[in-house]
């Protein structure tokens, strides 16, 4: 399963959709993403993890690399998920308190 | 012990096909929903740990997998050592970009058992459910209970 990225403005937030596989073979291109977001001026960032098919703790370790970038510019990153198989992993590791997690886009883009 | 062993080139690019191949035996074995996908994160966590930590790529990623005294079990060879030292584990800075694997493997399997002081191999442990899908004459034959 290839990894998908795609992003889109939704108002001042950037919204950045992962979809498929995120391990230690693809983490590397979420990884470059979100350096270009945060590059380009991007430092409000939904990621929105609906579609992840498979997430382990490469991708965690890329997302927290993300949420220290965006904050050194007084940004923040906030996640959509609901499934629980990845939830969980968000669980285990103690960083559901380190990430804002949402149900959905909309509750996520609501957040102030 | 009688288990399957695979192996394949160290790098990142076969970190899926292992945790594809082992999730597949597990799923035979009788290991299933949320359980399998336990055992595919944990998979990838010390595979990856074995490909990242390699100095020879050379060396073939090796894991070893099937049932055995009630659970399946994934050996995994490292050439570094899989269990950190508290002590310097104590000093990581959280949240850490790195370094969550063996918590998640902790996590998530039933039992992980270090077999060699070393730590250079990992053993997973995950426990199957009683079988009730067993046909009537493999029982009989077997001398199971029926």
């Amino acid at each position: 399963m290839e990894l998908t990225l795609n992003h889109r403005k939704e108002g001042d937030r950037t919204v950045l959709e992962v979809g498929g596989e995120v391990d230690v073979y693809t983490a590397p291109k979420l990884r470059e993403k979100l350096v270009e977001l945060v590059g380009e001026g991007h430092y409000h960032i939904v990621v929105d993890m609906t579609k992840v098919e498979f997430l382990d703790s490469t991708g965690l370790g890329v997302l927290v690399g993300g949420l220290k970038r965006v904050r050194s510019h007084d940004g923040n990153l906030a996640l959509v998920c609901n499934q629980e198989r990845i939830l969980k992993i968000f669980r285990i590791t103690g960083l559901t308190k380190v990430f804002p997690i949402h149900e959905t886009l909309d509750e996520a883009l609501q957040d102030a | 012990m009688d288990l399957a062993e695979l192996h394949l080139p160290r790098s990142v690019a076969y970190v899926g096909l292992a945790r594809s191949i082992v999730a597949s035996a597990a799923r035979l074995a009788g290991l299933g929903g949320d359980r399998l996908e336990d055992l595919k994160i944990a998979v990838s966590e010390s595979a990856t740990h074995a490909v990242t930590a390699a100095q020879r790529d050379a060396e073939p990623l090796v894991l070893a997998f099937g049932p055995h005294e009630g659970a399946f079990e994934v050996h995994v060879l490292s050439p570094e050592p899989a269990r950190r030292d508290p002590a310097v584990e104590a000093l990581r800075e959280w949240p850490d970009e790195g370094g969550l694997g063996l918590t998640l493997v902790e996590g998530l399997a039933d039992a992980v058992l270090f077999p060699d002081s070393a730590h250079h191999q990992m053993v997973l442990r995950f426990d199957l459910p009683a079988r009730t899908d067993v046909p009537e004459q493999a029982r009989r034959s077997s001398g199971a209970p029926r």
